[in-house]
């Protein structure tokens, strides 16, 4: 049995995913209760199986499933470290730079219980260190990754946003952490259509240190986020406006540089979709594949060795994720 | 009468930088074909 805590766009679509892949029983669990119960009504009503079940819970009942995701906003490393201690295997949507980095240290907790945790199964980190995984097959050699992201899914993922552009990033630079202000260092990034060119700056995300966690023959990782100048200019203060309830379509663009043939080589895979849709796909791929024993016991990483990395991309795309490669240049 | 000719200026100088950084960036024709574009991909199996 799997079960879903938090009951926001992500998710929403986590369940809805299960559901659609015959998971018979679904727990949600969310601090908000009413909003727990609505969803399990919403889709329960939609669910087509007549043995589907979608039931809101307390937390304490998340003790009693295999899998449970979480898809609230962060932070999750102590909900995880109780849930692993509990014999629950736990997949984690954070993208929260310090939440992941403490998630990432829970691998003798989870060794020692002998289940999985899976840190940033969303889009960005998530399907970012798939993609780049899956084109690294193209080369003889990669060392370097690049990844762009445009959007937010709920609320929660505009504030966590928000404070991404006030922290410090970090990147993987030639053998060291990077740090600069985030804000800085705009590139013009070419996201998939309909979202096309955006200026993106480096902000305080996780996807540096999962990627080079899953691949540490990577010299180089970055991450840029898009903003507009009203974005930066309040950065550093409170928002000033409530976010939306949904940030519409987002993208993630992969850059992955490396070696083949004896010469230079870069390929591009991006996707345009909505970000909380994504990152739902990716979360309940990921759970479907830990219930069913294709992830080790330990702290995992979507893009690392051990992972289904190949059969996790196929499932995203089966549910409607398009894919996209940027094609030709102007040198070429 | 020029207080109200140097505030019209200052207004239409405001204005017309406003404009600029507005709009300024959002022309479409400058990129070409040439450059490059998206295709469907279906990662190897």
């Amino acid at each position: 049995m799997i079960g879903v805590i938090g009951a926001g766009l992500v998710g929403a679509q986590v369940v809805e995913s299960l559901m659609s892949h015959g998971q018979v029983q679904v727990f949600v669990n969310d601090s908000n209760a009413a909003a727990a119960s609505r969803l399990a009504v919403k889709l329960s009503v939609r669910g087509t199986a007549a043995t589907t079940k979608v039931v809101a819970v307390s937390a304490t009942a998340m003790f009693d499933t295999n899998v449970v995701v979480l898809a609230c906003p962060a932070p999750h490393a102590k909900a995880a470290r109780k849930l692993l201690e509990a014999g629950v295997s736990v997949v984690s949507c954070s993208d929260d730079l310090d939440d992941t980095l403490a998630l990432l240290d829970l691998d003798a907790v989870a060794r020692q219980a002998r289940q999985t945790l899976v840190v940033g199964a969303a889009m960005s980190p998530g399907l970012s260190g798939v993609i780049v995984r899956t084109i690294a097959e193209r080369f003889d050699e990669i060392d370097e990754a690049h990844i762009a992201v445009h959007g937010t899914a709920g609320p929660a993922c505009a504030q966590q946003h928000h404070r991404a552009l006030a922290g410090q990033s970090i990147g993987w630079h030639d053998g060291d952490w990077l740090r600069r202000p985030a804000g800085s260092g705009r590139e013009l990034c070419w996201f998939p259509d309909p979202v096309g060119p955006r200026d993106c700056y480096r902000a305080e995300l996780a996807d540096p240190a999962l990627i080079h966690h899953g691949i540490p023959q990577l010299l180089r990782v970055t991450v840029r986020v898009s903003a507009n100048r009203r974005d930066r200019m309040t950065a550093r203060l409170p928002m000033l406006t409530p976010p939306h309830a949904e940030g519409g379509v987002g993208a993630l663009r992969v850059e992955v540089r490396g070696w083949r043939d004896g010469m230079r080589h870069l390929e591009v895979v991006g996707i345009a979709d909505r970000v909380a849709h994504v990152a739902g796909l990716v979360a309940a791929a990921t759970a479907r594949r830990v219930t069913t024993g294709e992830f080790a016991s330990g702290v995992r990483v979507l893009g690392d060795d051990d992972s289904p990395n190949e059969g996790l991309l196929r499932d995203v795309i089966a549910d409607g994720l398009q894919l996209h490669e940027f094609v030709g240049s102007a040198l070429g | 009468m020029k207080l109200f000719s140097r505030l019209l200026l200052v207004l239409s100088v405001a204005t017309a930088v406003v404009g600029v950084l507005k709009f300024g960036g959002n022309g479409k024709s400058r990129v070409t074909t040439k450059q490059g574009g998206w295709r469907s991909y279906s990662p190897p199996k």
